[in-house]
């Protein structure tokens, strides 16, 4: 079965930052959380997907076809929703629906229709004028109606109350029960992927350190705590991130077992959530 | 991509009105442009629709979302080909609205009827204006490419008139002096015009589609 989306050796070069050889896939039926701090590089792998940017070197298979020489086919088939909103604020949303929705070879009205409801989107008001929640549900409703097999979201929590974040981590739950369809969710908010995401994929500095299972992350990680005189020798080595402090060390290790198997009653090992995995990953030695 | 026109006009409803304002106004205020005045007038009015058309564009950040979506860069650029068109037509039907309107009740206030030469040098000054403007814009965006419209607009704006009235003055003394043939033959010099002017407009689009195909957003 080929992936919905496949990203091998993806590289872009700015002044000051570039994207190191990205290698990324997502199956179909799958939630991939692509997380990493501000700035790591998610909103630009995403415009390199959608060929906002343009890449340096790497390939990017949507579909199984070329995302550049096959874009128009391909855009039919994705649905996007931004970190912010990109429609014309001075249209109403119906207005936008309208110049919208001919462009897409797929769009259902119904699906529009019932959505409109479902979110309780005022066709008549202009986009300036909803909250940003509402604003939101505008791109994932646009996104909805057409019947995409593959939704990017580009940090589409940001900003929004926790009422809203659940509604809207609900509907991807419902959304991917459809297994031909395939979620690339992109955030700084890890708190959301503990709840929907299959994979979660970290990038930092423009290098990706890892792709894995969720489960198998939260299952072979573990977060460490005991005194600092374990920390002399060579223990150093089985943890990714040490944070101490005067009364003794937390740090991050990938395999629990080992840890457990090497220091025993010395340490306490606690799972680790996917904030934890991020934080130590990204500032390898900490010092509270 | 007839879409893409028709959200040109959709953005700016207000200025439109605006720009149909502006024309009635205008009619007042520019007295002296005699012949020519509807060419200064379709000259302000695309540049008015143009000009905010482009900055909401630019303002409302829509190049990501509209090549998110499944369009091609070559209909994004042809589209705003199209839409300073269509401004023109408004332009050019407002005109003559007001112009048969005023002309009704009597207004006392010298109308200059749309003629075919002041109509074509109103088309041939548009098509330059935006033609010279739109690969900048598609190059560097709105913000970075204004003060070239703005200088485009100026200049067409109040040369345009003086040089066509100019021209036509020059045109006479030329046919009854009969000095070439080429320059007698009015249909000859409109063909190799046209000619131009189609030559003209498809290396700015080709341009602007070179300048745009590259962006990134």
């Amino acid at each position: 079965m080929e992936p919905i989306l496949e990203i091998k050796g993806l590289r872009k070069e700015f002044d000051g930052f570039s994207l190191k050889g990205i290698d990324l896939t997502l199956e179909k039926g799958y939630i991939l959380g692509f997380i990493g701090p501000n700035g790591a590089g998610k909103s630009t792998t995403i415009k390199l997907v959608m060929n906002l940017l343009k890449k340096d070197g790497g390939e990017i298979k949507i579909f199984g076809k070329d995302h550049i020489k096959y874009e128009q086919e391909i855009k039919n088939r994705i649905g996007f929703v931004y970190d912010e909103n990109y429609f014309y604020e001075e249209l109403t949303v119906s207005e936008m629906k309208w110049i919208i929705a001919p462009l897409y070879k797929t769009w259902d009205e119904k699906a529009y229709q019932k959505y409109i409801k479902k979110f309780e989107l005022p066709p008549n008001k202009k986009i300036k004028e909803l909250s940003k929640g509402m604003k939101m549900k505008f791109s994932l409703m646009i996104a909805l109606s057409h019947n995409a097999d593959l939704l990017i979201m580009d940090e589409p929590t940001s900003g929004l109350d926790p009422l809203i974040r659940s509604e809207l981590l609900e509907l991807l739950s419902e959304i991917i029960q459809d297994e031909n369809k395939a979620i690339f969710f992109s955030t700084h908010i890890t708190s959301d992927l503990d709840k929907i995401a299959d994979y979660v994929a970290l990038i930092h500095n423009g290098e990706l350190l890892f792709s894995k299972a969720k489960d198998e992350l939260l299952n072979n990680y573990g977060l460490v705590k005991g005194g600092k005189e374990i920390l002399n020798g060579n223990a150093k080595e089985c943890f990714i991130g040490i944070k101490q402090n005067q009364f003794g060390f937390e740090a991050l290790t990938k395999d629990k077992n080992q840890v457990k198997r090497k220091f025993g009653d010395k340490v306490l090992v606690e799972k680790p959530t996917l904030e934890d995995i991020m934080l130590y990953y990204t500032r390898r030695e900490l010092h509270a | 991509m007839l879409n893409l026109v028709v959200k040109d006009l959709l953005i700016q409803k207000k200025y439109v009105l605006f720009a149909f304002v502006y024309m009635f106004i205008l009619i007042f205020a520019f007295q002296n442009m005699k012949a020519f005045f509807f060419t200064s007038a379709a000259i302000g009015f695309v540049y008015i629709l143009l000009t905010t058309s482009c900055a909401y564009d630019e303002k409302n950040k829509a190049d990501t979302m509209i090549n998110s979506l499944p369009v091609k860069r070559c209909h994004v650029v042809t589209a705003k080909y199209v839409s300073v068109y269509v401004f023109l037509a408004m332009a050019t039907l407002g005109y003559l609205l007001f112009s048969v309107l005023l002309g009704v009740i009597d207004f006392p206030v010298e109308i200059y009827p749309l003629t075919v030469d002041s109509f074509i040098a109103g088309f041939v000054a548009v098509s330059i204006m935006t033609g010279l403007f739109l690969p900048v814009y598609f190059k560097f965006g709105f913000t970075k490419s204004r003060i070239v419209n703005f200088v485009l607009f100026f200049g067409f704006f109040f040369a345009v008139p003086l040089i066509m009235e100019s021209i036509q003055e020059l045109g006479v003394d030329i046919l009854n002096g009969s000095m070439t043939s080429l320059l007698n033959s009015q249909y000859a010099g409109k063909v190799l015009g046209g000619l131009g002017l189609i030559i003209f407009m498809f290396l700015s689009h080709r341009l602007s589609l070179v300048f745009y195909r590259n962006r990134e957003f």
